[in-house]
């Protein structure tokens, strides 16, 4: 459904200094219908850049996306928002505070994509979609009233996913979706998403820096540092044996719950 | 050396009074690293800039006393004469660094000109890099530079409050290692304030749970990590993704948390809790040891 | 909305601004009811009783020809309100444009607009209005355009940068996402964050708008005698201030005093509680 091939950005340099910024070098990957593909990597390392690529957000250096034999890279992040694939490709983003329009309600939030993608304009027909998209992502509807300030974390995620659902797309982009939720918040939206993904038929790209999370969530999985693919394949076989020098690093440095032995294990008197 | 003795605090807000803290006993002694470890609304900041002096007019102690070395000492803003043996590093390191003076002049500012390059050393930063302001630094070498600034003052007591967060895993984990060993070599306690509890069984010697503003287990790091006792300690354990297969074995804590500023039961997870019974109601449980060192505030615990 | 909330719980803790703008709220209602209760004619000279200073009969004296300064000073209320909040509203409306388009699409579009707004400033605005005037000719039209132009690049530079400061944020990509054009992007998503601090704006600037048309009337251009306006009542009154007949400036200047005077608390404590939200 989603091949990548060779796809790269580079930021020019400003003024006197020469030298471009490469934010991503010639990435290569395939997501199929229905399949999860997780991007793991540390600041830096090109992960957000390259959803916001597939996402159509930002301008491809260079390289190919072809999303459903159709070449999308070709197009600019303005044109494409009048494209039939617009609505097929939706974006969950990293949830800082300010993923909604602060004036405007959840309801009209998640009914923007809705009037403006699949082309509704009925608004007892919105409210129907409105009211059955906030049920899906078991979001109570006497939430929908609110405004952004007035939610919390977990909410405004779930207000956010409901959005990216509203156009009925085959790809979710899903950067860093929880990242900035308590753990317990994080493990409900993580079930919603699981459980999303298979009712609706969706492939995710989950783009995180939490690589246990990854492990959860994707089938496979491709490693990321400073612009390029260090590692890439089946999660379950990379966290069993990671073959590179950074992806061994990485799942080092993960704190581990349950500690090696003389760690912090032991008691103090 | 530490000792939190019952100690309540209300804030008073436009909301009515929000009973941020109930009855908290906590004791530090020197060179031992305590985890806090709790989720957002459960207090543990409050906890920390109370200890650190930091909270501002509107906090109010109902109750309980923090002790120093067998001293009261105040929770509101006041002098720092009986606290320069407690220091403190933040979340943001960037946010607790002056972007216009040179790291050189604010480590020279808190321990005297000669102890920069000693101290830069210590928190494995190239003295050259003295002369450097803090936007020519990374994240995690400004969170060195905010260490630095901390042992400057030569403190018993390092209060972490989230200092890894926003980092990547391999910075955290480097400047984990680099206050475990301080820690070690100065004989300095540190209280570790944290969400991850990952990085809490990890680097602390004892972890103390808390929950909407109250203490709900204390145990040693990994007779928590493996046999939690209290329901909610037990439920945080199963919703950190490391601890799962799949993500249909996650778990999540039901409920939300209580309105601090409402009316609130004497155990306050009991509207989340599933083993919730009718003596819950009475009275606020109780910190018990149930097993050596291990303490935890139910009636009903698991096991 | 969440902004009238903030609004109310700000001036309950501010009395200060609430007076000020209960100030002004009486000078709305002077202005618009005031010309029916008033018991003189503005425009009606008496020579005989010229030069009367303040009474039980006239309130704040007479002037030169014998008309109740209290009452003109009531009618005039209503033209220099007239003429500021239309000045200001013309403002508001040019400078949003071309702060809107400046600050989202910055590059080109942003240079020729800010060129425009810094070519105005670099005027002293009042002579910049003086000139507009003398070159357009004395009516109150011209008044109203020229204080328009003067005000523009404060309202276009207040929403450049409340523009400039959002448009990356992520609100705005998933407008993007969710299939809005740039200019959907601008009206329904951004231009309202901007609406604050403008607010804060105008209230500020609404007093200079004032004065500027007073200032303008006082010096000769704009509106002409007999119509009664604060500037030239205070004009007409200056040489008698000599021969001892205070009242007759005094009063319309002490009334032009107090409403810049509220306008201008009013936007400043506006911008303490609006701003205070801002960085919670």
């Amino acid at each position: 459904m989603l091949s990548v091939s060779q796809l790269s950005k580079s930021y020019k340099g400003r003024g006197w200094r020469a030298n471009a910024v490469a934010a991503v070098e010639n990435v290569d990957f395939e997501l199929a219908k229905g399949g999860s593909l997780g991007v793991v990597g540390e600041s830096g390392s090109g992960k957000s850049t390259l959803a916001r690529m597939i996402s159509r957000l930002v301008d491809v250096t260079s390289g190919r996306i072809v999303f459903e034999d159709a070449d999308i890279s070709a197009i600019s992040p303005s044109a494409f928002v009048h494209r039939p694939e617009r609505r097929k490709i939706q974006h969950v983003f990293q949830d800082t505070g300010e993923n909604l329009t602060p004036h405007l309600t959840a309801r009209a939030a998640v009914a923007d994509p809705i009037r403006r993608l699949v082309g509704i304009t009925d608004e007892e027909e919105i409210r129907a979609k409105v009211d059955a998209l906030a049920a899906s992502v078991a979001l109570s509807p006497d939430l929908l009233g609110r405004y952004p300030h007035q939610l919390s974390g977990g909410q405004k995620a779930r207000v956010g996913i409901a959005r990216a659902l509203a156009s009925n797309p085959d790809l979710l982009i899903l950067d860093e979706p929880t990242a900035a939720l308590d753990v317990s918040v994080q493990a409900a939206i993580l079930k919603l998403l699981h459980r999303l993904r298979s009712e609706f038929g969706l492939a995710y790209l989950f783009i995180s820096h939490d690589i246990e999370v990854v492990r959860l969530m994707c089938d496979n999985v491709i490693i990321m540092r400073l612009g390029r693919v260090v590692e890439q394949g089946p999660t379950r076989q990379i966290f069993e044996n990671p073959q590179s020098d950074y992806g061994r690093t990485l799942l080092a440095a993960v704190p581990r719950l349950k500690a090696k032995a003389g760690v912090a294990g032991e008691v103090i008197a | 050396m530490l000792d939190v003795r019952h100690l309540s605090i209300n804030f008073s807000t436009r909301r009515g009074t929000v009973k941020a803290l109930d009855r908290i006993d906590l004791q530090i002694v020197p060179g031992e690293i305590v985890g806090l470890v709790g989720e957002s609304g459960s207090g543990k900041s409050v906890l920390s800039y109370a200890i650190s002096g930091l909270l501002d007019s509107s906090a109010r102690v109902a109750s309980g006393e923090i002790c120093w070395h067998g001293n009261v000492i105040g929770t509101i803003r006041e002098r720092r004469a009986t606290r320069a043996a407690i220091a403190q590093i933040f979340q943001n390191p960037r946010a607790s660094l002056n972007p216009i003076m040179t790291i050189r002049r604010q480590l020279a500012d808190v321990a005297g000109e000669g102890q920069v390059s000693a101290l830069l050393e210590s928190v494995r930063i190239d003295p050259g890099r003295g002369n450097h302001y803090p936007f020519e630094l990374s994240g995690g070498q400004c969170q060195r530079v905010g260490i630095a600034l901390a042992l400057g003052c030569e403190p018993e007591l390092l209060i972490a409050d989230e200092p890894t967060t926003g980092l990547d895993v391999t910075t955290e984990a480097a400047i984990m290692t680099l206050i475990r060993d301080l820690s070690v070599r100065r004989g300095m306690a540190t209280l570790l304030v944290t969400h991850n509890l990952a990085l809490a069984a990890v680097h602390c010697d004892r972890i103390v749970v808390m929950h909407a503003g109250q203490i709900v287990e204390c145990a040693p790091a990994a007779r928590l990590a493996y046999t939690p006792m209290h329901p909610y300690a037990d439920q945080l354990l199963a919703s950190v993704p490391q601890h799962s297969a799949t993500a249909d074995d996650l778990r999540t804590v039901p409920g939300l948390l209580p309105d601090l500023a409402g009316p609130l039961p004497p155990c306050r997870f009991a509207s989340r809790c599933s083993r919730h019974q009718i003596d819950c109601d009475e009275a606020p449980p109780p910190l018990v040891a149930l097993a050596p060192a291990h303490f935890v505030a139910c009636r009903h615990p698991l096991c | 909305m969440q902004l009238t909330a903030t609004l109310q719980d700000g001036l309950r803790r501010d009395p200060l601004t609430a007076i000020t703008m209960g100030i002004i709220g009486f000078i709305c209602v002077v202005a618009l009811v005031g010309p029916i209760l008033a018991t003189y004619d503005p425009l009606a000279t008496d020579p005989s009783s010229a030069l009367r200073p303040p009474s039980w009969q006239h309130l704040c004296g007479t002037d030169h020809v014998g008309r109740d300064i209290c009452t003109r000073i009531i009618y005039a209320t209503r033209l220099d309100l007239f003429i500021a909040v239309l000045a200001v509203t013309l403002a508001l409306i040019i400078g949003s444009l071309i702060g809107s388009v400046a600050g989202f699409f910055g590059g080109f579009v942003d240079r020729i607009a800010m060129w425009i707004i810094d070519t105005i400033m670099a005027f002293p605005l009042f002579l910049l209005a003086m000139g507009i005037v003398a070159a357009l000719g004395n009516s109150l039209e011209n008044i109203v355009y020229a204080t328009a132009i003067v005000n523009v690049p404060f309202y276009a530079r207040t929403v450049r940068a409340e523009m400039k400061q959002r448009r990356e944020m992520g609100f705005v990509e998933a407008a993007r996402v969710s299939g809005n054009g740039p200019f959907r992007i601008l009206a329904v998503h951004l231009f309202p964050t901007a609406v604050p601090q403008l607010m804060i704006q105008v209230t500020l600037t609404m007093g200079w708008a004032m004065l500027n048309a007073a200032a303008l009337s006082f010096i000769g251009l704009g509106i002409r005698p007999p119509t009664p306006e604060w500037g030239i009542m205070v004009a007409e009154g200056a040489s008698f201030i000599i021969t001892g007949e205070w009242w007759v400036a005094l009063f319309p200047g002490l009334t032009l005093v107090l409403v810049v005077l509220s306008l201008n608390l009013v936007g400043d404590g506006l911008r303490d509680v609006l701003d205070a939200r801002e960085r919670r």
